[in-house]
């Protein structure tokens, strides 16, 4: 009884202490706190009101640009590469990238609907996921439905995700390329995006990303990957590896299609003959992009 | 919880990753390139890492992997 007491007396001394910190405190950090960090914000000073609240990775990062009233007359891509860049923005690069790892996290739970149930199962893994599970929820529900961004969580799991390190790699900030349309190679077929497209995110089969900009059109080719189509016009397309059409081999690639199709046919257990699907898709997908 | 879900991709059923297939991928796309691309891509695809694993609080001995392409 007398513990519960205390514990009531300490939060009534820390709401009556926390009026002065408080404006002493929110003034510098509201100018640069988006609304995201408020919550965060608020529930550090009800626990330790007299010590700043550290800088989370939205006080670093610039907000999302917002969601115009009328669809814009071009689309922003962001088309980042873990290595390297071919158009991307600033800041909208990094959160596509984590975005992009978040999403493969999600691939992996075997759960390809966005949803309530993949938050349930995501929660309930163990302490080293949970910040990442966490920051999956958030960073979809921003993509999928389009409200306030919350980017505090996100930057979180680049570190914590581990796996493969090859996809894990810092994205620089660059400038934002403006364009008319692009056309991504989605597993669903190719799909054309125009500005003022539904947000979508949608997983690349290898093939053609081509960049439609006046009269110029430029295609690269993208191993696999995620393009998330947001509500603002921006879309993010991340790749592992993608190449301009011309640094693409024809004689390697007639190469490989023969070995895969050999492998395919004689291939006996699931594994073998998965992986030599996989090679018979990349090698005619590339085939085709060098012919079309 | 999700049951049974639909249409499993076929690299899925046998058993392979999302990200184990988005670096296949990657890396035969990287041996399809023309030369002074094809190396500067090779060089992305080295993994190196060391694991361990650990028992009653004490790392056994580490595996060291240094892995150089080809699969």
């Amino acid at each position: 009884m007398m513990l519960r007491q205390a514990s009531r007396l300490l939060a009534g001394s820390v709401r009556l202490s926390r009026r002065p910190f408080s404006t002493a405190t929110e003034v510098p950090a509201a100018a640069t706190t988006t609304n995201a960090d408020s919550g965060f914000m608020e529930s550090w000073k009800k626990v330790i009101p007299n010590i700043d609240p550290p800088k989370t990775p939205s006080h670093f990062m610039n907000p999302r640009p917002a969601t115009p009233s009328s669809i814009p007359s071009k689309i922003t891509v962001n088309f980042v590469l873990p290595y390297a860049s071919e158009l991307s923005a600033k800041e909208l690069g990094l959160f596509g990238l984590y975005a992009f790892l978040l999403t493969c996290f999600l691939v992996e739970c075997d759960n390809e609907s966005v949803g309530k149930e993949v938050v349930g199962e995501a929660e309930v893994w163990n302490r080293q996921w949970e910040v990442v599970a966490r920051s999956f929820f958030r960073v979809l529900r921003k993509v999928v439905v389009p409200t306030q961004r919350k980017k505090g969580e996100v930057m979180v799991m680049a570190q914590e995700s581990g796996g493969e390190g090859e996809m894990v790699a810092a994205a620089k900030q660059r400038e934002g390329k403006e364009v008319d349309m692009v056309i991504i190679p989605a597993t669903t077929g190719q799909m054309g995006v125009l500005p003022g497209h539904v947000p979508t995110i949608a997983e690349l089969k290898p093939g053609i990303l081509s960049v439609h900009e006046g009269n110029d059109v430029t295609k690269y080719f993208l191993s696999s990957g995620f393009a998330f189509i947001h509500a603002n016009s921006v879309a993010d397309v991340i790749a592992v590896e993608a190449v301009p059409v011309d640094h693409i081999d024809p004689s390697l690639v007639q190469k490989g299609l023969t070995d895969f199709t050999q492998k395919l046919s004689s291939a006996t257990t699931e594994l073998d003959k998965a992986e030599a699907q996989i090679g018979v898709d990349i090698h005619s997908a590339l085939n085709a992009a060098l012919s079309g | 919880m999700a049951s049974t879900s639909a249409a499993v991709p076929f690299w899925r059923s046998a058993g392979i990753t999302y990200v184990a297939y988005s670096n296949v991928c990657a890396n035969l796309l990287r041996n399809c390139l023309k030369e002074p691309h094809k190396s500067e891509a090779l060089t992305r695809e080295k993994v190196h890492f060391s694991r361990s694993n650990w028992t009653d609080g004490k790392p056994q001995k580490p595996t060291l992997r240094s892995d150089t392409p080809e699969d």
